[in-house]
């Protein structure tokens, strides 16, 4: 027969497993809310803002969780944090479609897809070797996340093809110079990246004659 | 997305097609719980059955194609599925 301290201690098993539940359930719905976010400001932000803001989020999110003191504090954290990895994921899956060639392009998807399972190899093993998730999300996803932030800003360009659709050719000309320079090739067209046309030139005119004249 | 027929039909079954996916995909992955599996075994079994699949459709699908590669896999899916349906599952004979 059961005591009422252990009938007690049951319920509030259950209503922790029931609430929990409930918690991870929200936690998931991160995947809508991040599609949903991306596809208005997708375009706008451009790829390497994405992916640096999704790692931003991911590192955030996962800090956090760490300084969490309860579980709605830790599941807002958690779910942050899986926002920007859903980002970053993703954005990066498309910054390869727009940047490496055709013929390479199922290469470079077939290695990023299969390090997501190394990944999850890399991940259980060092749950394995720790045994305390505060020190894995630590040594695992902060400092990495961090490493990768600094990484992205300076080595990723911005997809050329994305700024030609933002209507932005002279930023796209600039990126794909330096994607030149990177590969050490000289592009073969002469392209001309110091003198603006006339129209811009004279709106910057104006808007210095403005600026000049309201200060 | 929606404006032209074949396009609006694409769309449509691609999403049905990833919903199918995820299903197929996190089911399985949480029924692993049930199988008195350790937690870390769960780990590295979906994380080798991932970069292992990964590769593999490669070669796959520069062979036979997409098409026939999404269809083949769905067939080995349903019957794999089937199995795993009818598998003894400790916990609840416990």
């Amino acid at each position: 027969m059961s005591t009422l301290a252990s009938k007690l201690d049951d319920y509030r098993c259950d209503a922790e497993a029931v609430g929990l539940n409930i918690a991870i359930s929200l936690m998931y719905t991160n995947s809508i809310a991040a599609f949903v976010v991306l596809f208005f400001i997708g375009e706008w932000l451009g790829r390497k803002r994405i992916i640096v803001l999704g790692l931003v989020m991911m590192v955030g999110g996962i800090v956090l969780t760490l300084f969490s003191e309860n579980l709605v504090m830790g599941m807002a954290g958690l779910f942050i944090g899986m926002i920007g990895v859903q980002w970053h994921f993703n954005v990066s899956l498309i910054y390869i479609s727009e940047t490496v060639a055709e013929s390479h392009r199922e290469e470079f998807m077939v290695v990023a897809m299969s390090f997501y399972g190394v990944g999850c190899l890399a991940n259980t093993g060092c749950y394995y070797w720790l045994r305390d998730w505060q020190k894995v999300f630590i040594y695992f996803y902060v400092v990495p996340g961090v490493l990768l932030i600094v990484a992205v800003m300076a080595v990723v360009t911005e997809a050329p093809i994305c700024l030609i659709r933002k209507y932005a050719p002279e930023e796209a000309l600039e990126q794909f110079m330096r994607i030149a320079r990177i590969n050490g090739v000289t592009l073969s067209c002469p392209l001309r990246t110091s003198r603006r046309p006339r129209s811009a030139r004279r709106a910057i005119r104006m808007r210095r004659r403005i600026l000049r004249r309201s200060t | 997305m929606f404006r032209y027929p074949s396009l609006r039909w694409r769309t449509l079954l691609l999403i049905l097609l990833m919903l199918t996916i995820n299903f197929l995909f996190y089911s399985p992955a949480l029924m692993l719980a049930d199988l008195d599996f350790i937690i870390y075994i769960n780990g590295v079994v979906l994380g080798s059955a991932y970069t292992v699949s990964v590769v593999f459709s490669y070669y796959i699908v520069s062979r036979v194609g997409r098409k026939t590669t999404g269809v083949l896999s769905f067939s080995v899916i349903f019957v794999l599925s089937l199995i795993l349906v009818f598998l003894w599952r400790p916990k609840e004979e416990g």
